[in-house]
Protein backbone atom coordinates (compact mmCIF):
# COMPACT_ATOMS: atom_id res chain seq x y z
CA UNK A 1 0.00 0.00 0.00
CA UNK A 2 1.27 3.53 -1.07
CA UNK A 3 2.55 5.97 1.95
CA UNK A 4 0.56 9.04 1.84
CA UNK A 5 2.05 11.66 -0.08
CA UNK A 6 3.45 14.77 1.54
CA UNK A 7 4.71 17.74 -0.37
CA UNK A 8 7.27 19.55 1.05
CA UNK A 9 10.20 22.11 -0.51
CA UNK A 10 12.67 19.40 0.26
CA UNK A 11 10.52 16.93 -1.24
CA UNK A 12 10.10 19.51 -4.43
CA UNK A 13 13.87 19.89 -4.39
CA UNK A 14 14.95 16.10 -4.38
CA UNK A 15 12.38 15.29 -7.51
CA UNK A 16 13.85 18.23 -9.36
CA UNK A 17 17.15 16.52 -8.68
CA UNK A 18 15.65 13.15 -9.44
CA UNK A 19 15.88 11.69 -6.05
CA UNK A 20 12.78 10.38 -5.17
CA UNK A 21 11.65 6.89 -5.57
CA UNK A 22 9.88 6.00 -8.50
CA UNK A 23 6.30 6.01 -6.30
CA UNK A 24 6.66 8.85 -4.80
CA UNK A 25 7.83 10.63 -8.03
CA UNK A 26 4.95 9.50 -9.91
CA UNK A 27 2.87 11.07 -7.22
CA UNK A 28 4.53 14.09 -7.25
CA UNK A 29 3.93 14.09 -10.45
CA UNK A 30 -0.08 14.01 -9.84
CA UNK A 31 0.65 16.30 -7.10
CA UNK A 32 2.00 18.81 -9.57
CA UNK A 33 -0.67 18.47 -12.27
CA UNK A 34 -3.13 19.34 -9.76
CA UNK A 35 -1.29 22.33 -8.11
CA UNK A 36 -0.25 25.33 -10.58
CA UNK A 37 1.45 26.98 -7.95
CA UNK A 38 3.96 24.51 -7.04
CA UNK A 39 4.14 23.72 -10.66
CA UNK A 40 5.86 27.10 -11.20
CA UNK A 41 8.27 26.32 -8.14
CA UNK A 42 9.25 23.29 -9.60
CA UNK A 43 10.07 24.88 -13.33
CA UNK A 44 11.91 27.37 -11.66
CA UNK A 45 14.17 25.01 -9.75
CA UNK A 46 14.30 23.38 -13.26
CA UNK A 47 15.67 26.23 -14.89
CA UNK A 48 18.47 26.78 -11.92
CA UNK A 49 18.85 23.02 -12.40
CA UNK A 50 20.13 23.99 -16.26
CA UNK A 51 21.64 27.22 -15.28
CA UNK A 52 24.24 25.39 -12.69
CA UNK A 53 24.67 22.31 -15.26
CA UNK A 54 26.00 24.91 -17.75
CA UNK A 55 28.37 26.46 -15.37
CA UNK A 56 31.79 26.46 -16.52
CA UNK A 57 35.14 24.86 -15.22
CA UNK A 58 37.72 26.63 -13.19
CA UNK A 59 40.82 26.49 -15.49
CA UNK A 60 43.54 26.11 -13.95
CA UNK A 61 47.15 27.58 -15.53
CA UNK A 62 48.67 26.95 -18.71
CA UNK A 63 51.52 24.76 -17.21
CA UNK A 64 49.64 23.21 -14.63
CA UNK A 65 50.09 19.76 -16.17
CA UNK A 66 54.03 20.30 -16.83
CA UNK A 67 54.52 21.21 -13.18
CA UNK A 68 52.92 18.38 -11.87
CA UNK A 69 54.48 15.88 -14.26
CA UNK A 70 57.54 17.66 -13.27
CA UNK A 71 56.94 17.41 -9.62
CA UNK A 72 55.76 13.48 -10.12
CA UNK A 73 59.28 13.17 -12.06
CA UNK A 74 61.10 14.58 -9.04
CA UNK A 75 59.34 12.30 -6.68
CA UNK A 76 59.44 9.01 -8.40
CA UNK A 77 63.40 10.02 -8.53
CA UNK A 78 63.72 10.31 -4.90
CA UNK A 79 61.96 7.60 -4.19
CA UNK A 80 64.08 5.49 -6.49
CA UNK A 81 66.89 7.00 -4.74
CA UNK A 82 65.54 6.47 -1.45
CA UNK A 83 64.55 2.65 -2.32
CA UNK A 84 68.25 2.40 -3.39
CA UNK A 85 70.05 3.92 -0.43
CA UNK A 86 67.98 1.53 1.78
CA UNK A 87 68.89 -1.21 -0.64
CA UNK A 88 72.62 -0.50 -0.26
CA UNK A 89 72.49 0.02 3.83
CA UNK A 90 70.52 -3.38 3.46
CA UNK A 91 72.98 -4.79 1.44
CA UNK A 92 75.89 -3.55 3.49
CA UNK A 93 74.04 -4.65 7.16
CA UNK A 94 73.70 -8.32 5.13
CA UNK A 95 77.30 -8.33 4.56
CA UNK A 96 78.28 -7.25 8.13
CA UNK A 97 76.13 -9.76 9.19
CA UNK A 98 78.00 -12.57 7.09
CA UNK A 99 81.54 -11.53 8.52
CA UNK A 100 79.60 -11.98 12.29
CA UNK A 101 78.28 -15.17 11.26
CA UNK A 102 82.05 -16.49 9.60
CA UNK A 103 83.84 -15.33 12.93
CA UNK A 104 80.75 -17.05 15.02
CA UNK A 105 81.28 -20.16 13.08
CA UNK A 106 85.13 -20.36 13.47
CA UNK A 107 84.74 -19.85 17.35
CA UNK A 108 81.87 -22.37 17.63
CA UNK A 109 84.48 -24.68 14.99
CA UNK A 110 87.18 -24.46 17.90
CA UNK A 111 85.09 -24.89 20.83
CA UNK A 112 83.03 -27.96 19.10
CA UNK A 113 86.82 -29.43 18.01
CA UNK A 114 88.22 -28.77 21.85
CA UNK A 115 85.00 -31.13 23.51
CA UNK A 116 85.67 -33.59 20.48
CA UNK A 117 89.57 -33.76 21.46
CA UNK A 118 88.78 -33.47 25.07
CA UNK A 119 86.75 -36.89 24.86
CA UNK A 120 87.44 -38.51 21.83
CA UNK A 121 90.63 -39.81 20.38
CA UNK A 122 90.24 -40.88 16.67
CA UNK A 123 90.13 -44.60 17.53
CA UNK A 124 87.37 -44.29 19.85
CA UNK A 125 89.55 -44.31 22.93
CA UNK A 126 89.64 -41.69 25.24
CA UNK A 127 92.26 -39.14 24.97
CA UNK A 128 95.27 -39.36 27.02
CA UNK A 129 96.14 -37.39 30.02
CA UNK A 130 99.25 -35.24 28.54
CA UNK A 131 96.80 -34.63 25.56
CA UNK A 132 93.94 -32.98 27.33
CA UNK A 133 93.63 -29.10 26.69
CA UNK A 134 93.70 -28.00 30.42
CA UNK A 135 90.91 -25.67 31.36
CA UNK A 136 90.86 -22.00 31.88
CA UNK A 137 90.57 -21.71 35.91
CA UNK A 138 88.92 -18.67 36.28
CA UNK A 139 87.21 -17.18 39.61
CA UNK A 140 83.70 -16.77 38.42
CA UNK A 141 82.30 -16.10 41.85
CA UNK A 142 85.13 -13.21 41.82
CA UNK A 143 83.42 -12.31 38.90
CA UNK A 144 79.87 -12.46 39.49
CA UNK A 145 80.37 -10.41 43.17
CA UNK A 146 82.70 -7.35 41.55
CA UNK A 147 81.01 -4.06 42.50
CA UNK A 148 81.43 -2.89 38.96
CA UNK A 149 79.20 -5.17 37.75
CA UNK A 150 75.93 -3.86 38.00
CA UNK A 151 77.38 -0.55 35.95
CA UNK A 152 78.81 -2.69 33.28
CA UNK A 153 75.05 -4.61 32.72
CA UNK A 154 73.42 -0.89 32.81
CA UNK A 155 76.31 0.59 30.11
CA UNK A 156 75.67 -2.51 27.95
CA UNK A 157 71.65 -2.41 28.21
CA UNK A 158 71.88 1.52 27.53
CA UNK A 159 73.86 0.82 24.20
CA UNK A 160 72.02 -1.85 22.67
CA UNK A 161 68.74 0.43 24.13
CA UNK A 162 70.35 3.13 21.66
CA UNK A 163 70.97 0.73 19.16
CA UNK A 164 67.52 -0.46 18.92
CA UNK A 165 66.45 3.12 19.24
CA UNK A 166 68.30 4.23 16.58
CA UNK A 167 66.84 0.92 14.45
CA UNK A 168 63.28 2.64 15.13
CA UNK A 169 63.85 6.24 14.09
CA UNK A 170 65.57 5.18 11.11
CA UNK A 171 62.91 2.82 9.59
CA UNK A 172 60.12 5.48 10.42
CA UNK A 173 62.38 7.94 8.41
CA UNK A 174 62.20 5.96 5.66
CA UNK A 175 58.73 5.08 5.71
CA UNK A 176 57.73 8.66 5.97
CA UNK A 177 59.91 9.04 2.70
CA UNK A 178 58.41 6.74 0.88
CA UNK A 179 54.75 7.63 1.68
CA UNK B 1 43.71 13.85 -27.79
CA UNK B 2 42.78 10.21 -28.71
CA UNK B 3 39.10 9.81 -27.23
CA UNK B 4 39.33 5.72 -27.72
CA UNK B 5 42.08 5.73 -24.88
CA UNK B 6 40.20 5.11 -21.36
CA UNK B 7 41.28 5.93 -17.68
CA UNK B 8 41.73 2.54 -17.29
CA UNK B 9 44.90 2.20 -20.59
CA UNK B 10 46.12 5.47 -19.31
CA UNK B 11 46.64 4.01 -15.48
CA UNK B 12 48.02 0.93 -17.07
CA UNK B 13 50.63 2.82 -19.02
CA UNK B 14 51.16 5.03 -16.24
CA UNK B 15 51.89 2.05 -14.38
CA UNK B 16 54.46 0.72 -17.05
CA UNK B 17 56.09 4.02 -16.36
CA UNK B 18 54.85 5.79 -19.01
CA UNK B 19 55.46 9.83 -18.33
CA UNK B 20 53.42 10.94 -21.65
CA UNK B 21 50.43 8.29 -20.07
CA UNK B 22 50.57 10.56 -16.87
CA UNK B 23 50.55 13.71 -18.44
CA UNK B 24 47.88 12.31 -20.42
CA UNK B 25 45.75 11.75 -17.48
CA UNK B 26 46.97 14.81 -15.72
CA UNK B 27 45.11 17.16 -18.75
CA UNK B 28 42.50 14.85 -19.00
CA UNK B 29 41.69 15.50 -15.31
CA UNK B 30 42.74 19.10 -14.56
CA UNK B 31 39.31 21.40 -15.05
CA UNK B 32 37.39 18.77 -13.00
CA UNK B 33 40.38 18.09 -10.16
CA UNK B 34 41.05 22.05 -10.18
CA UNK B 35 37.34 23.19 -10.02
CA UNK B 36 36.63 20.74 -7.33
CA UNK B 37 39.75 22.33 -5.19
CA UNK B 38 37.85 25.79 -6.14
CA UNK B 39 34.82 25.23 -4.27
CA UNK B 40 36.81 24.06 -1.04
CA UNK B 41 39.64 26.32 -1.03
CA UNK B 42 38.43 29.37 -3.02
CA UNK B 43 41.44 30.88 -4.25
CA UNK B 44 43.91 29.80 -7.03
CA UNK B 45 46.98 29.51 -5.39
CA UNK B 46 45.86 27.32 -3.17
CA UNK B 47 43.30 25.32 -5.42
CA UNK B 48 47.05 24.54 -7.45
CA UNK B 49 48.45 23.11 -4.38
CA UNK B 50 45.32 21.12 -3.62
CA UNK B 51 45.43 19.58 -7.02
CA UNK B 52 48.70 19.18 -7.13
CA UNK B 53 48.70 17.41 -4.16
CA UNK B 54 45.70 15.41 -5.11
CA UNK B 55 47.40 14.36 -8.23
CA UNK B 56 50.60 13.51 -7.09
CA UNK B 57 48.61 11.21 -4.01
CA UNK B 58 46.56 9.60 -6.83
CA UNK B 59 49.60 8.64 -8.65
CA UNK B 60 51.66 7.01 -5.44
CA UNK B 61 48.39 5.05 -4.74
CA UNK B 62 47.50 4.51 -8.59
CA UNK B 63 48.59 0.68 -8.15
CA UNK B 64 45.73 0.22 -5.56
CA UNK B 65 43.24 1.44 -7.45
CA UNK B 66 41.47 -1.80 -8.79
CA UNK B 67 38.85 -0.50 -10.72
CA UNK B 68 35.81 -1.02 -8.72
CA UNK B 69 34.62 2.37 -8.98
CA UNK B 70 35.15 5.17 -11.58
CA UNK B 71 38.56 6.81 -12.02
CA UNK B 72 37.11 9.94 -11.34
CA UNK B 73 35.52 8.85 -8.08
CA UNK B 74 38.78 7.34 -7.09
CA UNK B 75 40.23 10.51 -8.44
CA UNK B 76 37.36 13.33 -6.65
CA UNK B 77 37.63 11.28 -3.48
CA UNK B 78 41.30 11.77 -2.98
CA UNK B 79 40.73 15.51 -3.96
CA UNK B 80 37.99 15.52 -0.77
CA UNK B 81 40.49 13.87 1.32
CA UNK B 82 43.69 16.23 0.48
CA UNK B 83 41.28 19.59 0.35
CA UNK B 84 39.42 18.92 4.05
CA UNK B 85 42.57 18.30 5.16
CA UNK B 86 44.44 21.38 3.71
CA UNK B 87 41.60 23.27 5.57
CA UNK B 88 41.89 22.03 8.77
CA UNK B 89 46.10 22.46 7.93
CA UNK B 90 44.97 26.53 7.56
CA UNK B 91 42.16 26.03 10.45
CA UNK B 92 39.44 26.78 8.21
CA UNK B 93 37.22 24.77 9.25
CA UNK B 94 34.36 22.99 7.50
CA UNK B 95 30.64 24.32 8.28
CA UNK B 96 28.22 21.98 8.83
CA UNK B 97 25.98 21.99 5.99
CA UNK B 98 23.02 21.42 8.35
CA UNK B 99 24.09 24.75 10.02
CA UNK B 100 21.06 26.59 8.63
CA UNK B 101 22.09 29.72 10.76
CA UNK B 102 25.36 30.46 8.82
CA UNK B 103 25.32 34.01 7.59
CA UNK B 104 26.04 34.20 4.29
CA UNK B 105 28.36 36.92 2.99
CA UNK B 106 27.65 38.48 -0.25
CA UNK B 107 29.86 40.07 -2.57
CA UNK B 108 30.02 43.88 -3.23
CA UNK B 109 28.02 44.46 -5.62
CA UNK B 110 28.50 48.27 -5.93
CA UNK B 111 32.15 47.43 -6.24
CA UNK B 112 33.84 48.35 -9.73
CA UNK B 113 34.47 45.01 -10.20
CA UNK B 114 31.16 43.35 -9.76
CA UNK B 115 29.57 46.30 -11.09
CA UNK B 116 31.71 45.03 -14.40
CA UNK B 117 31.03 41.74 -14.17
CA UNK B 118 27.28 42.42 -13.73
CA UNK B 119 27.50 44.58 -16.84
CA UNK B 120 28.60 41.49 -18.55
CA UNK B 121 25.45 39.49 -17.11
CA UNK B 122 27.11 36.27 -18.21
CA UNK B 123 24.73 34.02 -15.77
CA UNK B 124 27.75 31.53 -15.45
CA UNK B 125 29.50 33.97 -13.32
CA UNK B 126 26.65 34.58 -11.28
CA UNK B 127 26.27 31.02 -10.70
CA UNK B 128 29.79 30.91 -9.78
CA UNK B 129 29.49 33.74 -7.85
CA UNK B 130 26.24 32.74 -5.75
CA UNK B 131 28.81 29.33 -5.54
CA UNK B 132 31.11 30.75 -3.71
CA UNK B 133 29.08 32.21 -1.31
CA UNK B 134 28.44 28.85 -0.43
CA UNK B 135 30.66 26.63 2.64
CA UNK B 136 33.45 24.86 0.88
CA UNK B 137 31.56 21.73 1.24
CA UNK B 138 27.93 23.16 0.13
CA UNK B 139 29.61 24.78 -2.99
CA UNK B 140 31.96 20.87 -3.30
CA UNK B 141 29.01 18.63 -3.08
CA UNK B 142 27.00 20.80 -5.62
CA UNK B 143 29.93 20.47 -7.76
CA UNK B 144 30.22 16.71 -7.88
CA UNK B 145 26.19 16.56 -8.71
CA UNK B 146 25.82 19.23 -11.05
CA UNK B 147 29.48 19.52 -12.84
CA UNK B 148 31.46 16.77 -12.31
CA UNK B 149 28.10 14.44 -12.97
CA UNK B 150 29.03 12.16 -10.07
CA UNK B 151 25.54 9.78 -8.75
CA UNK B 152 24.79 9.96 -5.46
CA UNK B 153 25.81 6.59 -4.95
CA UNK B 154 29.88 8.37 -6.29
CA UNK B 155 28.96 11.41 -4.01
CA UNK B 156 28.51 8.71 -0.76
CA UNK B 157 31.86 6.76 -1.89
CA UNK B 158 33.65 10.42 -2.30
CA UNK B 159 32.12 12.06 0.83
CA UNK B 160 31.98 9.13 2.75
CA UNK B 161 28.39 9.58 4.01
CA UNK B 162 25.58 7.69 3.95
CA UNK B 163 22.82 7.43 1.58
CA UNK B 164 20.41 9.56 3.58
CA UNK B 165 23.04 12.49 4.56
CA UNK B 166 24.18 12.80 1.36
CA UNK B 167 20.72 13.22 0.13
CA UNK B 168 19.51 15.81 2.62
CA UNK B 169 22.94 17.75 2.19
CA UNK B 170 22.73 17.92 -1.14
CA UNK B 171 19.27 19.32 -1.01
CA UNK B 172 20.12 21.55 1.46
CA UNK B 173 23.29 22.61 -0.09
CA UNK B 174 21.02 23.54 -3.11
CA UNK B 175 18.06 25.25 -1.28
CA UNK B 176 20.95 27.27 -0.18
CA UNK B 177 22.25 28.02 -3.32
CA UNK B 178 18.94 28.69 -4.85
CA UNK B 179 18.16 31.34 -2.13
CA UNK B 180 21.38 33.59 -2.67
CA UNK B 181 20.40 33.32 -6.23
CA UNK B 182 16.82 34.65 -6.20
CA UNK B 183 18.08 36.96 -3.36
CA UNK B 184 20.76 38.58 -4.99
CA UNK B 185 21.20 37.57 -8.59
CA UNK B 186 17.63 37.47 -10.17
CA UNK B 187 17.95 40.27 -12.37
CA UNK B 188 20.90 38.83 -14.61
CA UNK B 189 19.40 35.33 -14.55
CA UNK B 190 15.76 36.74 -15.78
CA UNK B 191 17.65 37.87 -18.29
Amino acid sequence: MEEKFKITDDNLMLHALGLLSAVEARQMDVFLKNNPSWQQKFVEIQNENELISSMNFEVPDADFSEKVVAAWVLESARLNLGEKSFAADFQKKKSKNWVIRSIFSVFGLIVFASIFILFFSVNGQPVADNFRVPLPNFDFERLFLHPGLPFAILFVLTLVGLQFLDKIIRTRQFLKFQN
Amino acid sequence: MNPIITDELLIRQVLDGRQTAFAALVKRHERYVFTLAMRFVKNREDAHEVSQDSFLKAFRYLSDFRGECKFTTWLYKIVFSVAVNFLRGKNQLLLSLDDDQKPISLPNLSSPDASRELEIGEKSTAVRQAIEQLSPDDSAIITLFYLCEQSLDEICEITNLTMTNAKTKLCRARQRLSKILSENFSEILTH
